[in-house]
């Protein structure tokens, strides 16, 4: 059976919401990626976890406690690609201090 | 239950995923589950510390309404990133599902018709004459390329076997193995608020693969579950889902706003998240149908999104699907005066309403539940 191709595009006006469109489609890249590197963080640990005999290979599927692991370690990589945008969310939370303003108050009287 | 399921629930008729696939629609899983984390807990700070006090500058007056809310909000940059990453991860899991789908469609067409030629205990009624109205054709919801309806081959399951996987990734496991919430906690809302009501013929509209349907057969097992929709691939894949899990249901492609049932044919219609994939006509045609299709004492319930919010600035955020994620008719609904359409399809005023029902399972939120029940019949 051979299919015509999946449309790749759903129907229907895509918003942008970053002022630079051409950014916000290295974003979906971005996502692509860091779900390649998640896959392949999980392909080693299954040789690592199987020391890679190809029959014990193919049957392995982790138990509760290596899903477990491997959810820490995604949970790590998202954490790494995405830092920035977290930390701004933390700097909307608890805003800091304009920097002029420490320099000047660092600076004390004597300037 | 501990928490949410880590896995899909398989059955006979479930796409298969291999360890890659698995570690991509984990980490779909795990991005989506981010995305109500730190970014998320910024936008209330956000709104209230610069976007409503500059636009209240800009404006004389605070942001009145969801929509001003979204006027102010435009200019905050993690707004910007949180709803560019909501995109793109929806864009992405979306993506993920069709393919892993599509690359073993020819074995799921023949499970289907291994499953459909064998013994079965429920049925499948396809009627080709039924059309795609324009609330379902003028974008493809919730960004599903191809949407319920495409069709590539004889007996074409794609959409539906997508559908299925693509609901545990989307609710991130939350609603059950089986993807099970909406029905499991519609049948306990029905059964503590109704106790009186006798159920012998169920409905359930807009049922896509059957995930809220086969609860209700475990809830009244004595009861015969019918159950519609409009797409053909949805239907064939959930009739076999339904047989491979053992549960006797009905399905046919029909549209609820005008189904070939029998005036008086069922006890309690159902739908769960259909109305909000519909207009404000189609709205007030499918209810006046349910009032057609119950018997005098019946009830008809409406599982929904939780919609309603008490301010504006939650509205905004309930209602970013509406525009960004191809859902064009959810911020109407979430100020439609629900009463109206009942009343006018001939349900008692005071039989109407609108209800918290709960998760059964580990949601975050409620869902909300819209119904009436018609006169008559009690003794
Ligand atoms: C979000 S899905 C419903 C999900 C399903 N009830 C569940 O709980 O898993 C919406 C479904 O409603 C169907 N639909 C939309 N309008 C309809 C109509 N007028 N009659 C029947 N089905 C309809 C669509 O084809 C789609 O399968």
């Amino acid at each position: 059976m051979s299919l015509p191709p999946l449309p790749r595009a759903a129907r229907g006006e895509r918003p942008f919401f970053l002022p630079d469109a051409d950014v916000e489609r290295l974003l979906n890249m971005v996502v692509a990626l860091t779900g390649e590197v998640c896959r392949l963080e999980d392909r080693l640990d299954r040789l690592e976890r199987t020391s890679a005999d190809p029959a014990t290979l193919a049957g392995w599927a982790p138990d509760a406690e290596a899903s477990a692991e491997r959810a820490e370690r995604r949970a790590a990589v998202i954490d790494r690609v995405f830092r920035i945008l977290e930390a701004d969310a933390e700097r909307v939370l608890n805003p800091p201090e304009p920097m002029d303003q420490v320099m000047r108050r660092l600076a004390g009287a004597g300037e | 239950m501990s928490g949410p399921a880590t896995d899909p629930a398989m059955h006979s008729m479930s796409p298969r995923l291999s360890a890659d696939e698995k570690s991509l629609l984990d980490f779909a899983v795990s991005l989506k589950s981010r995305l109500r984390g730190p970014m998320r807990a910024a936008l209330p700070k956000a709104y209230q510390a610069h976007a409503a006090p500059a636009y209240a500058a800009a404006h004389g007056a605070p942001p009145a309404g969801w929509r001003e809310v979204g006027e102010a909000m435009q200019g905050e940059p993690v707004y910007r990133w949180w709803s560019a990453l909501a995109r793109a991860q929806q864009e992405y899991y979306v993506d993920l599902t069709a393919s892993v789908v599509d690359g073993q469609l020819p074995e799921l067409v023949d499970r289907y018709r291994a499953i459909a030629s064998g013994p079965v205990k429920g049925s499948l009624t396809l009627d080709p004459g039924v059309a795609v109205p324009d609330y379902q054709a003028a974008v493809d919801i919730h960004c599903v390329p191809g949407s319920y309806f495409i069709e590539r081959c004889e007996d074409d399951v794609w959409a539906g076997a997508r559908s299925d996987l693509g609901s545990f990734v989307f609710t991130m496991g939350r609603h059950g193995g089986l993807n099970e919430d909406k029905g499991v906690a519609g049948a306990r809302f029905v059964k503590s608020r109704f106790p009186d009501l006798a159920v012998r013929d169920i409905l359930d509209m807009g049922c896509t693969v059957g995930l809220s349907t086969l609860p209700w057969v475990d809830a009244f097992p004595e009861a015969r579950v019918e159950a519609i929709d409009l797409s053909a691939p949805s239907l064939r894949y959930g009739h076999a889902r339904a047989e491979a899990l053992g549960k006797e249901v009905h399905f046919r492609q029909a549209n609820a706003e005008a189904t070939p049932y029998p005036d008086e044919s069922f006890d309690l219609v159902v739908s769960h998240i259909l109305l909000h994939e519909t207009s404000r006509e189609a709205l007030g045609r499918i209810v006046a149908e349910c009032h057609r299709l119950l018997r005098p004492g019946g009830v008809m319930l409406h599982i929904e999104v939780p919609v309603r919010c008490t301010n504006p600035f939650e509205q905004f955020l309930a209602n970013w699907d509406g525009p960004n994620n191809n859902e064009p008719f959810w911020p109407t609904l979430a100020e439609m005066d629900l009463v109206a359409p009942a009343v006018a399809a001939g349900f008692p005023a005071e039989e109407v309403f609108e209800a918290v029902v709960p998760t059964a399972f580990h949601k975050a939120g409620d869902w909300l539940g819209y119904g009436a029940r018609k006169a008559g019949g009690r003794s």
